[in-house]
């Protein structure tokens, strides 16, 4: 068991009482959880819906009194919860500049691509703009901005901010599932409503006065920086990125929303912030998928460039949850007459899309590929298991040395998803954005400390079988621990039931040989796969 | 954020069949069957092993069955196998070698040790350790069945120390041929008048004999026929040489007053004396010596004249001085090689030591009497024999005359001593005052063996001593080439390439163990105490 | 059956070079024995090839104990099983140059001759097994079965398949009882699939076109499905058989290797000590 950083010790303490994350015995002085419409009244953000519409966010919102000085959250941890000041004050602050911005990618390299430690850069893969390739995952080089796409705060380094009543913080973090770039502390005795993610969407979406307000605090906290760090728009003036802040739209899409239909007259382009995006276009009597976007990708670049295109070439659809940053015609051709690098940078990232749909168009395995790619999740995996049938042999070697390095009981079963030669196995895909990390009452499955390996504390693990049903592709099992809750559990429903432990595949990530099920195949044929492009060259049609 | 699933979905198992699936798949029956089979096929060929080796009779580890000759042991593994040694040389040397270690018969120091048995011919090895020593079992390999011949040696035993390819290839020339060694006989002799004697008598019995027989009128066979006996005077020679008629010149008589001029003792002298070795004078008959004031004249002479011998033994004594005390039994040659100092003296020791042998059953007090000097002397000898070579009192060798003599003082005794055995100028050479020793012994192959009678039926002698052109003189008439090679020093002995006429890959057998052995003649074996080097 | 791929059979081109270097190392040693000295088991060249068989033998024994260990790092298991084939092989060849490619003599040596041998072949039957029958699993099937699940699956499927005969017509009915009920019972072993792994299966569902003409559109509906569950369980039965020898041919391997092992051991007990 790796040294527990200084955060999960905190987290550890702070999570005391099992059945709360938010406990008695930790800072908290007392907390009141589902908070009746009335109560929730009583706060203005609330003020304007009805009771039917509170009652659904109830179980996600939680009223808390905090002490004086108790640590909210620190640098680095995930949090899935936006805290509502109501009184009291929250000093926000980076209490060191990360040792080590350039962590080492807990994937082992030979396995998966991943951008950024030690300013590599992946080169251009099929699937992937230059501008995708450049912005994914790359920790900044001495800025004291640690992450891109969740940097809440533009603080300076050492620079402290307070925040008082009516202020809204973590919602970033908590929206997009980074990890919170500052650490919050209570300076005075505070009380705090905190809103879990579930609640935040739904208030988000409902409440054109919130949205504004989080949109404000986004512009405000974290846009200008983020825009900053881009390649597109990195080289303009920080007036002229001022102006922008102000000027761009921000556009969050539910599952399978429409961004931009083909055909229909293109009017902005689009920057995804998070999530993905499936790109399609008409062939025949139906669409066939051409290409897709993620995090720091271009939408309507080509539409945008090309003189003479009628119109949106692509049809663009959410796939799941994803949040667009949009920037109207006008205000792009106003950058672009002014600074031509931008140009330059658009035109890469066009040129590569149009060799990618072409690509599609004329090798229908390829868009098929897509398809299934952007179907069962593989885009979303930091991290999968992919096992090559053609060389298996069926000895189960891997099962077993996850077994025996995991106390004798293996983490995943040779099964899945077969796609032509590979099977993707049911181990945990380390996904880019976990929906296993949403609703866990104790927060026992989080994020370790240093990057993307999503990983369960079984001191914490009550056994709800949350993140179990959660997860889309049945990574997560239910282990007896053959003990069973006292008849007087403080939760009522688990009295006299069997203790469950959840229980996942964690790369291995304590130990320094890596992922026990990749070195222990006698054939090297079990890979763990990190992009859809690598995906993409073990298969054999 | 992808969605979460609908929650009536059944999660949190690895599919519809629980946990114990993945147990089974980690750790399969399947895999413990195979261990335990594994364990237990193991175990009985232990099991198995064990009781043959102990209980048993441990013949299933052997490797072959052994030859006929040791199948008596072959259930009693330790009457050759040390523990934890192997098949030692000690082990066979406990019925190989019935006397003890000590002579060391069995080991082959670098084995030098030929069966030619010459023992002269043994030189010192610079680098002989223990090293070099083989075990028995290098080459006599046992376990290879019944049938199996163990003393026979295939080329391949000795080519990974003596890689001298094969022997049509590499094999280096003779060492007489190469290094151009003479005969170093000190004879005059020349083959083709003598063969042409013989010859021309042998025709007159039978006029279609074989030129050959004439050579083996003097070269006889060995019983075994492989050599020749060493040469004879009275056999081969005398019929002709040393006849009645031969006598000495008429030499001064030596005057005791005047020890440094030349004379010789009369036999009554020499009675009178009764010197070492001098008891033949009382049984001489002194009719054959004529005696006159202006010398004595001795005939007929004797091969080995004892007269003679002993006169030149006193000349010695007076040429070289009294020092020289082993100088008084034998002449040695004076020009002696340097390096073989103790090659001579073991010559010298073995020589001795035969000469006392044969003295021991004589009753006479004088016998009795030389044979306490001869003791005593070979003591010395011994003594001296361990010392190094530098340490060797060259005295032995005569080289240094006695100083008190003059030069033509020395002269003097010299030319006398020519003439006293000018009845044996005619074959042998007189240097300083001692007929210089004949090399009887016909032997000049020090590390190989050539056995005559296998080859006397496809080969005659001439056809392979070609040396000395016998042949073409007495058949042809051509005498080219004699007068240079007919001598005693030419070793008319046939070359390598004489033997690769027949001797080759595909004809007659080229293998290293035709020729060359690597054991002593067990015939010899008692002389091996003093020839093995003990250094 | 499916193309033969040089990238299958040598999954490691550094091992194989390696490999073959050492080989040639061999072959070259034996001949330079030959020309210098006596190929014998007993003198310097043979022990000198026994013993390097003899470490790699252990070398062999080594990997199926680090199978046990995969908890300790010890390295990737394919680098592993990459010396543990080419280590073996080059051990049978070791073993034929010690006994100078001549007959053994002797009770023990002929075990440890065939037992060497043995070992060695049955290794490499394996590894042409594991080379060439997944190539054959994946190249013709769309489901892929855990070995041991299959028999639960293939019930699975039967109740499925028994529930939607259940409320169906009689003509359905008969028609699974007589043609399908049968195939469903149990997992099959039919050796057909290792020359085609589809099994015929064409001809397995005509029976299912004679009877779709006689049959309503909902019916047709449950013939279809009927048919979909047949065609996997013919595919599930074609897992079943293939997969069997994956995993029984280590029966004929690891057993007498055992065996090989400890007459290994006793055979240097027996030189060394006698």
């Amino acid at each position: 068991m790796a040294e527990l950083s200084k955060t999960q010790i905190k987290r550890v303490e702070q999570h005391k009482d099992r059945w709360s994350s938010f406990g008695k015995g930790t800072g908290i002085l007392d907390i009141a959880e589902k908070p009746t419409p009335e109560v929730l009244r009583n706060y203005t953000l609330f003020r304007e819906f009805d009771d039917k519409f509170l009652e659904r966010l109830s179980p996600d919102i939680s009223i808390a009194r905090w002490k004086k000085n108790s640590m909210l959250f620190e640098e680095g941890s995930y949090i899935d919860v936006a805290f509502l000041i109501v009184a009291g004050e929250i000093q926000v602050s980076i209490e060191k500049q990360r040792e080590n911005t350039q962590q080492l990618p807990i994937f082992n390299r030979s396995r998966t691509m991943i951008a950024g430690s030690g300013g590599l850069k992946p080169p251009a893969q099929a699937g992937m703009t230059v501008f995708q390739g450049q912005i994914a995952k790359q920790p900044v080089d001495g800025s004291p901005i640690t992450y891109l796409a969740s940097v809440d705060f533009n603080l300076p380094s050492d620079g402290v901010m307070t925040l008082g009543p009516g202020e809204i913080f973590g919602e970033i973090g908590a929206l997009s599932g980074w990890p919170q770039s500052v650490t919050a502390k209570t300076s005075s005795e505070c009380e705090l409503v905190q809103i879990r993610v579930p609640a935040l969407r739904l208030l988000r979406k409902r409440s054109a006065s919130l949205k504004k307000l989080l949109d404000t605090l986004y512009r405000e906290r974290a846009l200008f920086s983020q825009l900053k760090n881009t390649p597109l728009f990195g080289g303009l003036p920080d007036s002229l990125l001022r102006s922008l802040v102000e000027r761009i739209e921000l556009v969050s899409c539910d599952p399978d929303e429409a961004i931009a239909n083909e055909g229909e007259p293109c009017d902005a382009l689009y920057l995804v912030r998070s999530g993905f995006v499936k790109m399609s276009q008409r062939v025949g009597e139906g669409n066939i998928v051409v290409s897709y976007l993620s995090k720091g990708g271009i939408l309507g670049d080509v539409e945008l460039l090309i003189e003479g295109t009628a119109g949106w070439v692509y049809t663009a659809n959410s796939k799941e949850y994803s949040e667009l940053a949009k920037l109207s015609r006008a205000d792009l051709k106003e950058i672009l007459s002014r600074n031509p690098g931008v140009e330059s940078v658009l035109w890469n990232s066009a040129v590569n899309r149009l060799k990618e749909s072409g690509y599609s168009r004329r090798v229908l395995r390829q868009s098929e590929f897509l398809d299934t790619a952007l179907g069962k999740g593989l885009v979303e995996g930091n991290s999968i298991l992919v096992i090559d049938l053609n060389v298996c042999t069926r000895c189960d070697d891997c099962v077993r040395g996850c077994a025996d390095t995991h106390g004798g009981i293996p983490r995943f079963v040779r099964e899945g998803d077969k796609i032509a030669n590979l099977l993707v196995t049911r181990a945990c895909y380390h996904c880019e954005d976990p929906v296993c990390l949403v609703g866990c009452p104790t927060g026992a499955i989080r994020r370790a400390d240093v990057g993307d390996v999503v990983e369960i504390d079984d001191k914490l693990c009550i056994g709800c079988h949350t993140c179990a049903n959660n997860c889309p592709y049945d990574a997560i099992t239910m282990l007896s621990t053959g003990e069973t809750w006292p008849a007087d559990a403080i939760p009522e429903g688990f009295r006299g039931k069997e203790k469950e432990l959840a229980s996942k595949c964690d790369l291995c990530y304590t130990d320094p040989a890596g992922p026990a099920c990749v070195r222990s195949c006698p054939h090297g044929c079990a890979t763990r796969v990190g992009n859809v492009a690598e995906f993409r060259s073990l298969l054999r049609e | 954020m992808p969605k979460p699933q609908d929650p009536t979905r059944k999660k949190g198992s690895f599919g519809p069949t629980r946990l114990p699936v993945a147990v089974d798949l980690v750790f399969p029956a399947g895999s413990r069957r195979m261990m335990i089979t594994g364990g237990v096929l193991a175990g009985i060929v232990a099991l198995f092993f064990f009781i043959d080796t102990i209980i048993l009779s441990d013949t299933f580890s052997s490797p072959g069955d052994l030859s006929s000759n040791h199948a008596n042991f072959e259930t009693e593994c330790s009457s050759c196998h040390e523990p934890w040694g192997g098949a030692t040389s000690q082990k066979c040397a406990t019925c190989h070698e019935k006397t003890n270690d000590r002579t060391g018969v069995y080991s082959y120091a670098a084995h030098y040790l030929y069966r030619s048995g010459n023992f002269g011919r043994i030189q010192t090895s610079a680098h002989r350790t223990a090293d070099d020593e083989q075990e028995c079992s290098t080459c006599h390999q046992e376990h290879q069945g019944r049938d199996a011949a163990m003393t026979i040696m295939s080329d391949q035993k000795c080519t990974p120390c003596h890689d001298y390819g094969s022997f049509e290839d590499d094999h280096p020339e003779f060492a007489f041929a190469r290094e151009a060694l003479p005969d170093d006989s000190t004879l005059a002799f020349t083959h083709v008048r003598h063969t042409r004697f013989v010859y021309e008598r042998l025709q007159k019995q039978s006029p279609t004999v074989y030129l050959e027989k004439a050579c083996l009128y003097c070269h006889n066979a060995e019983p075994d026929g492989k050599a020749f006996k060493p040469l004879d005077f009275e056999a081969h020679c005398g019929d002709c040489h040393l006849t009645a008629a031969t006598k000495t010149p008429n030499l001064a008589i030596s005057d005791p007053a005047d020890p440094a001029a030349p004379g010789v003792e009369t036999l009554a002298m020499i009675q009178q004396r009764r010197g070492p070795g001098t008891l033949w004078a009382f049984y001489t008959n002194p009719n054959e010596f004529a005696v006159s004031p202006r010398g004595v004249v001795n005939s007929p002479v004797y091969h080995r004249d004892p007269w003679i011998m002993e006169n030149l033994k006193q000349l010695s004594a007076t040429l070289f001085g009294p020092e020289t005390s082993l100088a008084g039994l034998f002449p040695i040659r004076r020009s002696e090689k340097p390096g073989t100092e103790q090659k001579a003296y073991a010559e010298a020791i073995s020589a001795l030591r035969e000469y006392a042998a044969g003295l021991r059953s004589r009753p006479e007090p004088e016998v009795q009497r030389d044979l306490a000097t001869i003791d005593s002397l070979l003591l010395i000898a011994e003594r001296r024999s361990l010392m190094t070579a530098e340490a060797l009192p060259l005295d032995l060798f005569m080289t240094k005359p006695n100083p008190e003599l003059t030069a033509s003082q020395q002269q003097d005794l010299e030319d006398f001593a020519r003439r006293l055995a000018e009845p044996c100028l005619l074959c042998h050479q007189v240097e300083g005052a001692g007929i210089l020793p004949v090399r009887s012994v016909q032997r000049t192959m020090a590390r190989a063996e050539f056995g005559h009678r296998a080859h006397v039926l496809e080969r005659r002698c001439l056809d392979c001593h070609t040396g000395i052109p016998v042949r073409q003189a007495l058949l042809n008439g051509d005498t080219t080439g004699v007068k240079e090679s007919d001598r005693a020093s030419t070793h008319n002995l046939p070359r390598i390439d004489n033997c690769r006429e027949c001797h080759g890959a595909s004809r007659a057998s080229d293998a290293c163990a035709t020729c060359h052995f690597m054991h002593p003649n067990k015939n010899n074996r008692g002389n091996l105490q003093l020839a093995v080097d003990r250094n | 059956m499916s193309k033969i791929d040089l990238k299958q059979w040598v999954q490691e081109p550094v091992w194989f070079t390696g490999f073959a270097a050492a080989l040639l190392a061999c072959i070259l040693g034996y001949l330079v024995n030959i020309l210098v000295s006596e190929v014998n088991p007993g003198n310097w060249w043979g022990m000198t090839y026994g013993t390097v068989a003899t470490l790699l033998m252990a070398g062999d024994v080594l990997y199926a104990a680090k199978r046990r260990m995969l908890r300790y790092n010890l390295g990737k298991s394919s680098s592993w099983v990459q010396f543990h084939l080419y280590g073996g092989a080059l051990f049978a060849v070791l073993v034929l140059m010690h006994t100078g490619f001549r007959l053994p003599v002797g009770a023990m040596n002929w075990m440890l001759w065939i037992l060497s041998l043995w070992v060695t072949g049955s290794g490499l039957f394996g590894v042409m097994l594991q080379r060439w029958i997944p190539t054959i699993l994946s190249s013709g099937l769309s489901v892929e079965a855990l070995y041991d699940r299959i028999p639960d699956l293939v019930a699975g499927i039967r109740e499925r398949a028994e529930r939607i005969v259940a409320g169906s017509t009689e003509t359905v009915r008969d028609f699974y009882s007589a043609t399908v009920a049968g195939a469903l019972s149990a997992p099959q072993y039919r050796a057909i699939y290792f020359l085609d792994v589809t099994g015929g299966i064409k001809e397995k569902l005509k029976p299912f076109e004679y009877v779709r003409p006689l049959l309503t559109a909902e019916e047709k509906d449950r013939l279809s499905q009927l048919e979909e569950m047949f065609r996997t369980k013919l595919e599930l039965d074609a897992h079943y058989t293939l997969q069997r020898p994956l995993r029984w041919w280590l029966y004929t391997h690891v057993p007498l290797s055992f065996a090989l092992v400890i007459l290994v051991v006793l055979h240097l007990y027996a030189v060394l000590v006698y």
